[in-house]
């Protein structure tokens, strides 16, 4: 199997045998001889390519295999870059410079901060041609004339460059479009049953990137995120992903009554739905015979989202193509701006009825929501384990706190979770999600640690925190004055110590759990907890923040009406200068994408949520307080909610959306 | 482990599937053009899961739909709807409550899921599996073995000691937990930064209970020592040990016999106070050990008293200003809290 490596840094280009492997390793010996920039040379979409060409079985073995090659490569390149004048400071060890004991922890620990290291030189010490390339491949501004001095200095103690570095925006849209604008290559596989995902993943990012225009406009709007046909192309691949079923029983935590009075009145569960099967009419003679045959009586219509088309209703996918689909439903049907994306060449024959031609992709994303919102209550409501409050991810699978906050995200979003006072138990006309039972399980998740696990007793640890935290806040039961007496409470000191305990003194990122690694997706699982769990604390003063509300929906409610930016009334009790500097150093893929750490290959999960983390950075955070790193105006995302990881203008539009009842 | 040749018979190998499923027509996915996220699928993949779907949509409960979700879990074992498929499958044959079977399907997971699993449909299987058959002293031990050789290759395998947890509160056997108690101290004196160990030795030390009941106070001062002499003095760095002895005492304030509870904290805030004297004694800054000094804030607090917590504030400013400067925000809230503490 032919192929060539062009190296992306001295563009040769070279033929591929078993020996690769050493071509690529001369390669970059000779680029390091060439003084180009180390931070570049190091990004691993190089080192990516070239162990991909070199260890062909890369792609589909574990993570653990990719580690010891990568590693390879990398004892080798520390090496050669160690024959260069010492650029980087002296890298403080975990804890304060002292490790007391040797363990496979504090290997491993210091293993990382080695990895970051270079990535945190002083960029100003850089001689002028490294700074050079740093701009060519987009991480410093061009014509900048601190940044093409000649004159190459450490100024000792801070880096007045920090406030240049840039987020390489048009590389990581084109990364994140490919999956919609072309078919991923058969190692994707092991995602067949995440779709829903993928495509979340890379709209939420792509929408994070979105840039204002002003095109005709007097105020600056954001455009729509795709062109209609390929909009039109989501919303079909999700309802591929829709799985159906009915059920004659209702579940027994829906009837109240005795035997002979059974009153059914949740108003979502029991509503009316195009495709429920009526029951046979009982006057019709013929129906009397077929209740002799035990004909089943009414039929409701069920159903959830699967991995792919033809799997299971599962409520991660269930939450990612609810997610995508708000994305998409509450963009502009008259929108014009990516019209010429659809009328450029296209491969296949034009069919002028294609539905992409007459109706937008926001109507369709609507009706669909439309459609699956009592069928998905349905299938929720079916999931719950009434014993202990939890949720199954799928009929017969899994309990853990994810499944409480993808089945409440689903819920609330699409008018699902009214507002009920907590201390009073769920009546007959009130539905039957987030009852205190709910509350309780997620609570009893909470660790001696202060974060939560994914079900009681397991370790604390950031995906679960997030999940906990956020689905609690949706719930409205976190926060002084929530406790009816009807739930147990959460411990939001312990939460917050555990959560500000997590983010790592040298790297600036976040890890998952105590004593492990520093991970890029931690930006947001636990970056976006510190920001739900700094509101649960004391409030400034403030006339115009209602303290019982959504604050970041607030915040945008009011700066939309006053035209101008608020800051929330609470701080961010996280370091938010140092986690975007990991972010932008570390976490950059230089050919566009994020990844966990600059050892892993870039993907679009991580991609995904070190944006969704840098955006709850740059927008939760107090201007009078925060110092921000890298360049303020260039980086600037779109804000996300981080409750609901998207934007919080779709949130709000979708909150407000009027779903019909029959 | 299942041998090669055991793991073959369980499947069906790709080159026969058209003969074995002559009767079906397979089911394409639609990957046109008019899709997003499509994954160029390999033939052989495409073939499997295009019968996969044949078969899901006509329900068909068999050994060959059952060898068939081998073939799928294989080339993708993260699609749970095969692996729910596949339990099915086992029910519906009468093999669910098999022991054999079930012991096949342990080893089939097993197979698939490599040294160290990170995957959860593959340990799902094994919790839904035993669920339905019962764990019993048999699987008990076969489990916990196996869970046993992943923790070798990762200890801290998250699946691995979530599932541990289920065996234990499933079977809920004395002898067994005082087994895990060992285990736990070894991996502990294996990495004293294990964070997964300590917080399965609080799991054991609770019996996996969360009745409101705190530790008997002769418990709770056996794990307040283990934290100190195991952990905290050998090593003060670690943030493992701190928040468990941390833990511990909180537990007993709040749910204990509280005078006995007090007298408890006072003597391992002494304990404490006197580790960050070893290191000036050494001439070492103590401040520089931050992970002490949170935990030292932590005791003084629980202290309650005026003095101790105008001690806690200044070392909470401390941390804040110097010695832990990436939680300053965090700090100065404590410090605050702390300082209402005593306003009031």
């Amino acid at each position: 199997m032919k192929k060539s490596f062009r190296c992306p840094i001295t563009s040769t280009e070279r033929g591929v045998s078993t020996s690769c492997r050493e071509v690529f390793l001369s390669e970059t010996t000779q680029a390091v001889e060439k003084g180009i920039t180390y931070a570049a040379l190091w990004s691993s979409s190089i080192i990516t390519e070239a162990v991909t060409l070199a260890f062909p079985p890369f792609m589909m073995s574990s993570t653990d295999g990719n580690r010891n090659n990568n590693n390879e490569v990398y004892s080798f390149l520390q090496q050669q870059l160690q024959l260069q004048p010492p650029l980087f400071r002296t890298v403080p060890f975990h804890d304060n410079n002292s490790i007391i004991i040797d363990t496979e922890t504090t290997r491993l620990q210091q293993e990382t901060e080695q990895e970051c290291a270079p990535f945190f030189v002083e960029l100003s010490s850089l001689p002028p041609g490294q700074r050079e390339h740093l701009v060519q491949v987009g991480l410093l501004p061009a014509d900048d004339a601190l940044v093409t001095s000649t004159i190459s200095e450490s100024d000792g103690d801070g880096d007045d460059m920090a406030s240049k570095v840039q987020l390489l925006r048009d590389k990581h849209r084109q990364y994140l479009q490919q999956v919609w604008k072309k078919k991923l290559k058969a190692p994707f596989v092991s995602l067949d049953s995440s779709r829903p995902w993928i495509l979340y993943w890379c709209l939420h990012g792509f929408d994070l990137l979105q840039e204002t225009t002003t095109d005709g406009r007097d105020t600056p709007k954001i455009m729509n995120i795709v062109s209609n046909r390929e909009g039109c192309n989501m919303v079909a691949t999700l309802k591929d992903c829709w799985q159906s079923y009915y059920t004659a029983d209702p579940p027994s935590l829906l009837v109240e009554g005795n035997e002979d009075n059974r009153q059914y009145k949740d108003p979502f569960y029991f509503a009316r739905h195009e495709d429920d099967v009526p029951a046979a009419d009982t006057d019709d003679p013929n129906s009397r015979q077929k209740q002799k045959q035990k004909q089943p009586s009414y039929q409701y219509y069920c159903g959830g989202f699967g991995g792919g088309p033809g799997q299971l209703a599962h409520a991660a996918t269930t939450y990612a193509a609810v997610l995508a689909l708000c994305i998409l439903a509450t963009d502009d049907p008259n929108d014009a701006s990516k019209i010429e994306q659809d009328t450029s060449s296209d491969d296949d024959d034009d069919d002028a009825s294609a539905e992409w031609t007459t109706i937008h992709y926001s109507t369709l994303a609507r009706e669909l929501l439309q459609y699956v919102r009592i069928p998905l209550y349905r299938w929720m409501v079916s999931l719950q384990q009434s014993h202990t409050g939890g949720y199954r991810m799928h009929h017969d699978g899994e309990v853990d706190v994810r499944a409480t906050y993808t089945i409440i995200t689903c819920a609330k979003l699409l008018g699902l979770l009214l507002p009920e006072s907590s201390s009073s138990p769920p009546s007959s006309s009130r539905p039957v999600l987030n009852r205190p039972q709910v509350i309780n399980f997620v609570v009893s998740c909470q660790t001696y640690e202060g974060g939560m696990g994914g079900e009681p007793f397991s370790e604390a640890h950031g995906g679960y925190t997030f999940c906990g935290v956020a689905a609690l806040k949706i719930m409205d039961a976190l926060g002084p004055g929530k406790d009816g007496g009807a739930h147990k409470q959460l411990d939001t000191t312990a939460l917050l110590g555990w959560l500000a305990r997590r983010q790592m003194a040298y790297e600036g990122g976040f890890s998952g759990r105590s004593n492990k690694l520093v991970d890029g997706c931690y930006s947001f699982w636990q970056g976006a907890a510190l920001a739900i769990a700094s509101s649960c604390g004391q409030w400034e003063e403030s006339v115009t923040y209602d303290k019982d509300g959504d604050p970041w929906l607030q915040r945008y409610q009011l700066s939309c009406r006053d035209n101008k930016e608020f800051d929330l009334p609470f701080p961010l009790f996280f370091d938010v200068g140092m986690l975007e500097r990991y972010i932008l150093l570390c976490a950059q893929e230089i050919s566009g994408g994020l990844r966990d750490k600059p050892s892993k290959p870039r993907d679009f999960y991580h991609t995904c949520y070190n944006l969704s983390g840098l955006s709850v950075a740059q927008h939760c955070s107090n201007r009078r307080v925060d110092t921000s790193y890298g360049d303020a105006q260039q980086t600037r995302l779109s804000p996300t909610h981080p409750c609901y990881n998207i934007r919080i203008d779709r949130v709000a539009a979708i909150l407000d959306a009027i779903w019909t009842t029959p | 482990m299942m041998a090669m040749a055991a793991l073959n018979d369980a499947m069906i190998p790709i080159e026969d599937l058209s003969q074995v499923f002559s009767d079906m027509t397979p089911l394409p996915q639609n990957d046109g053009s008019d899709r997003v996220c499509v994954i160029q699928y390999p033939t052989a993949f495409a073939l499997a899961y295009n019968y996969m779907r044949a078969i899901w949509q006509s329900k068909e409960m068999s050994q060959r739909a059952l060898k068939l979700t081998a073939t799928c879990a294989k080339l993708n074992p993260a699609n749970y709807t095969v692996w729910h498929y596949r339990r099915q499958c086992l029910k519906d044959l009468g093999l669910a409550s098999n022991e054999d079977a079930v012991r096949q399907d342990l080893a089939l997971a097993a197979a698939l899921g490599g040294p160290n699993p990170k995957n959860y449909q593959i340990w799902y299987h094994r919790r839904a599996l035993l669920e339905t058959h019962g764990v019993k002293e048999l699987f008990c031990r076969l489990e916990l073995d196996y869970i046993k050789d992943v923790l070798r290759e990762d200890a801290k395998n998250y699946h691995a000691w979530s599932y541990r947890q289920w065996i234990l509160e499933a079977v809920d056997d004395e002898e067994l937990w005082k087994e895990e108690m060992d285990f736990a101290s070894t991996l502990i004196d294996e990495d004293i930064r294990n964070n997964s160990a300590w917080n399965q030795r609080w799991f054991v030390v609770h019996r996996g209970k969360q009745d409101g009941k705190p530790l008997s106070m002769n418990e709770a001062r056996l794990e307040a020592d283990f934290a100190i002499d195991k952990g905290i003095s050998v090593d003060p760095y670690n943030e493992s040990s701190c928040r468990y002895l941390l833990s511990i005492l909180k537990e007993q304030l709040l749910e204990g016999e509280h005078d006995l509870a007090k007298k408890l904290v006072e003597e391992h805030e002494a304990k404490v106070s006197n580790l960050r004297l070893a290191f000036e004694k050494t001439n070492q800054d103590p401040g520089k050990c931050v992970n002490l000094t949170a935990t030292w804030i932590d005791l003084l607090e629980m202290m309650g008293d005026k003095e101790s917590l105008q001690k806690a504030v200044s070392l909470a400013k401390g941390q804040a200003t110097e010695h832990d400067r990436i939680r300053t925000k965090y700090w100065l809230f404590r410090a605050k809290q702390l300082q209402n503490g005593i306003d009031e």
